[in-house]
């Protein structure tokens, strides 16, 4: 049943990813809640186990470790909940899945500091409401499920009715609809309907022909990809009259390494791109979607060379600073999240014991960053998130670590380097936490990344890859050029205080454009100092540090 | 008429000139190359000006030279002859600076009249304010043993906080084992130092002026009220000074901050541009 929700939820994990609020390359919530429910399934696949409370316990042990993102957190309460309630029990009735379900329901709303409505929570809700009303009229578990999962559709249906960023957006919430997914899938293996993607349509197309993307057995060369277009997708539209050569030109114009193969009834398409939602959003007018795939081909590949060579030897000449080293001793660790590589040297010169990779489209789970903390030498240790979709995952890593962690809730590596800063190794760990908390407010962030998608939002009408500006997580500018954008949240930021800006210039961003862009902004602004650092992040040809 | 107990010192406690005269202290120079051109530790702040200028262009470190024992010998012999019947000699703390070691080796060899050299701990004002302390004593009329044991006291509670440009001047210094062990900053890093007991200890990193002199304020309002104060700065504008300094001034018992710039020879350790303060906390409280 766990299988089938999670082949289920993998079959919808880009149409729930599409469902961002905001137009960033963000923190995919299908993918991180396949990414927890994989390892969920991971953890009860192997065991020959019948009892329905250890099954469950071992559902929520594997959720809790494999947590990611804030939705995959929550989601891995909703678990615990549930496990916790049928505990020792063998069987489960009616009474034993409502009571289950309220556990679960209750347990989430616990992991939130603030429970905001119009989200998974307000899913879970409904949905252990509904078990409790109808467990009173019946003793069936599946015609019980399918009430709840009714609900859970009409609580989905109304999350833009709560919640106004949603409506704004035009979207249902990603996290409730991932849940619904997942109740779904459950019910469809209860009633003996399928939940792996249609095999008449893999038999229509000749996969062994169509599959010709990197591959991790593969050699480095063939690895080697344009990294104008990272992303790796992969579906089959099926329909009546298709017409492959008019979807193969469409395709082919989107990016890279375009194949589209099939006849009338099934197409197979696979092109690398720089925005995923292009071409499937394209297949969807064309007929109905399956075994979508989208694949960051860039993190496979960074993967790929850490696992085949995990000590890379530097060139001559090369300096790489490896350490703040403290004259003092090491009493409090720190683990920081991060992407790229000068952001990792910048973290690691101030102070970062441990850097793991991640960010805003890949968030790390909690059991990623438990094993950094494993790493550290240190009784104490200090989490800088530096996302806001980490946030929770950190916390539930501290809580579950054996070391004495706190939680600095930064949301942006800017902010991360700020509170750095204030570290002091001879002080207590509350007091590093305030000083670092007080240290990171006095940071303003500014990004620049491509819009994956069109909206409106705060009075900015935003086209699919146009160059978008946020300033502390706020959307304020939309222009055509990287630069343009950069400009316009200097303008827009409150800079009466501000002494110092780093301009940290990331993946397709050259060094001499940056410097030229902070040599014309030296110009503009007499009373500010630039700054130009290597960061080498993704998705975000700029990050700003405002001080 | 001369004081029963003369004192001296080094142009490295960055007393001004006003006050040098006033207390009627000795202040022994210390001489400072930056590229070859040589500097007086207590010229006028035309000089002062130059210095920094050429501090700031200066790509190799530039060489502090500590007086010779002999130059202590004849300048306790000036005072001998000014006809006190003792010398305190209050130098730049021992672990940073060869004059301590220097001035007590010319002080066991001078036989005219009994030298103590003090230990302050301290640098700039740090030792200015203990050179001021112990002025005030000699003037009350203090003997020796009490002049000692008040000067191990304002010791104690004497601290020198600021906030650099950069590390790299206090780094390139050696002087420093913690400093010398960091790795050049990826970022624009302001340290904010603390000077005391003889150590430099490193309170806090920020990246702006601005919040390092908040930080600032912030540290002499936890140890306030104090005794004595000092705004430390590099040749800042009084437009710019006198808002820290009014904010200061409520942090002093008897309300004087004294603005004092800082002298070649501490800046050719701590680097071209900083802030900071020299104070003496009160008797109670201990920062």
């Amino acid at each position: 049943m766990v299988g089938a929700a999670l082949s289920w939820l993998r079959r919808h994990q880009a149409a729930i990813n599409a469902l961002n609020v905001f137009p960033v390359p963000d923190g995919d919530t299908g993918t991180n809640m396949t990414l927890t429910m994989t390892s969920a399934w991971q953890e009860v696949e192997p065991q020959r186990e019948d009892s329905v409370g250890k099954i469950a316990a071992m559902i929520a042990h594997g959720a809790l470790m494999g947590a990611r993102g804030n939705s995959g957190v929550i989601l891995s309460q909703i678990w615990r909940g549930f496990a916790r309630s049928l505990d020792t029990k063998t069987r489960m009735d009616a009474g034993d899945l409502a009571e289950a379900m309220q556990q679960a329901a209750d347990t989430a709303y616990k992991g939130v500091v603030k429970p905001v409505e119009g989200t998974i929570l307000t899913v879970i809700r409904e949905t252990a409401e509904e078990a409790q009303l109808a467990a009173h009229e019946t003793q069936d578990l599946e015609m019980m499920f399918e009430r709840m999962l009714q609900r859970a559709r009409k609580a989905e249906a109304r999350t833009p009715a709560l919640l106004p960023v949603l409506r704004q957006a035009g979207v249902v919430d990603s996290g409730g609809q991932g849940l619904v997914v997942i109740l779904e899938g459950m019910w469809r293996h209860m009633k003996g309907m399928p939940v792996v993607e249609s095999e008449r349509l893999a038999q229509v197309v000749d996969l062994a022909t169509a599959v010709d993307h990197p591959h991790p057995d593969m050699t480095l060369d063939a690895l080697h990809f344009d990294s104008n277009y990272p992303y790796d997708v992969q579906f089959i539209i099926a329909g009546y009259d298709l017409d492959v050569d008019a979807i193969r030109q469409r395709i082919e114009a989107m990016g890279d390494c375009p194949l589209v193969v099939g006849d009338s009834r099934a197409v197979k398409v696979h092109v690398h791109v720089s925005d995923p939602g292009a071409p499937i959003s394209f297949g969807v007018l064309c007929g109905s979607l399956s075994d979508v795939v989208v694949e960051n081909m860039q993190d496979q590949y960074q993967e790929f060379i850490a696992g085949r060579d995990a000590h890379p030897v530097m060139g001559p000449g090369i300096e790489v600073p490896v350490a703040f080293v403290q004259a003092e001793p090491q009493l409090i660790g720190v683990v920081v999240v991060a992407a790229g590589e000068g952001m990792e040297q910048v973290l690691q010169s101030l102070g970062a014991t441990v850097v793991v990779e991640g960010g805003q489209t890949m968030n790390p789970s909690t059991a990623d960053i438990l094993k950094a903390l494993d790493q550290l030498t240190t009784s104490k240790a200090i989490i800088l998130p530096n996302n806001k979709n980490i946030i929770m995952a950190a916390e539930q890593a501290a809580e579950m670590s054996d070391l004495e962690v706190a939680v600095v809730p930064t949301r942006s590596v800017p902010q991360g380097i700020g509170a750095l800063l204030a570290l002091d190794q001879q002080a207590t760990l509350d007091g590093n936490v305030a000083a670092m908390v007080r240290s990171a407010s006095e940071v303003m962030t500014g990004e620049v990344t491509r819009a994956v998608r069109d909206v409106n939002l705060n009075g900015i009408t935003v086209h699919q890859g146009d160059v978008i500006g946020l300033l502390d997580g706020i959307l304020v500018s939309a222009a055509a050029s990287f630069a343009a954008v950069v400009r316009d949240l200097i303008g827009k930021a409150d800079i009466d205080d501000r002494e110092l800006v780093t301009l940290y210039y990331g993946e397709g961003v050259a060094e001499g454009e940056a410097a030229d862009l902070a040599d014309e902004l030296t110009a503009a602004y007499p009373s500010l100092e630039f700054e130009v650092i290597f960061g080498g992040q993704p998705h975000y040809p700029y990050l700003l540090s405002i001080e | 008429m001369g004081h029963r107990i003369g004192i001296i010192t080094d142009s490295v406690a960055d007393l001004p000139a006003v006050v040098v005269e006033a207390l009627d202290v000795k202040v022994v120079p210390i001489h400072l190359l930056v590229d070859g051109q040589s500097y007086r530790g207590n010229e006028s702040s035309l000089d002062r000006q130059q210095f920094q200028r050429s501090l700031r262009r200066s790509t190799s470190p530039p060489q502090t030279a500590a007086p010779s024992y002999q130059e202590f010998i004849l300048a306790y012999q000036a005072l001998a002859e000014s006809g006190v019947e003792a010398i305190v000699g209050l130098f730049v703390a021992s672990q940073l600076s060869s004059i301590f070691n220097q001035a007590r080796y010319a002080a066991e060899l001078f036989q005219d009249v009994p030298v103590r050299i003090l230990e302050t701990g301290q640098v700039s004002m740090g030792v200015g304010w203990q050179v001021v302390a112990i002025s005030e004593a000699v003037k009350r009329g203090a003997a020796l043993p009490e002049i000692e044991a008040l000067a191990h006291g304002v010791k104690r509670r004497t601290h020198v906080v600021g906030v650099l440009g950069s590390l790299e001047h206090l780094r390139r210094s050696g002087r420093v084992g913690w400093a010398q062990a960091t790795v050049g900053d990826l970022l624009q890093i302001k340290p904010v130092i603390e000077f005391y007991g003889g150590e430099a200890r490193l309170l806090n990193r920020v990246r702006t002026q601005r919040r390092g002199v908040t930080w600032l304020i912030e540290w002499v309002r936890k140890v306030a009220p104090v005794e004595r104060l000092a705004l430390l700065h590099t040749g800042m504008e009084p437009g710019t000074l006198n808002p820290i300094k009014a904010a200061l001034q409520m942090c002093v018992a008897n309300g004087e901050v004294w603005v004092v710039e800082a002298g070649p020879v501490f800046l050719a350790h701590i680097g071209p541009t900083g802030i900071g303060v020299a104070v003496v906390c009160g008797e109670n409280k201990g920062a």
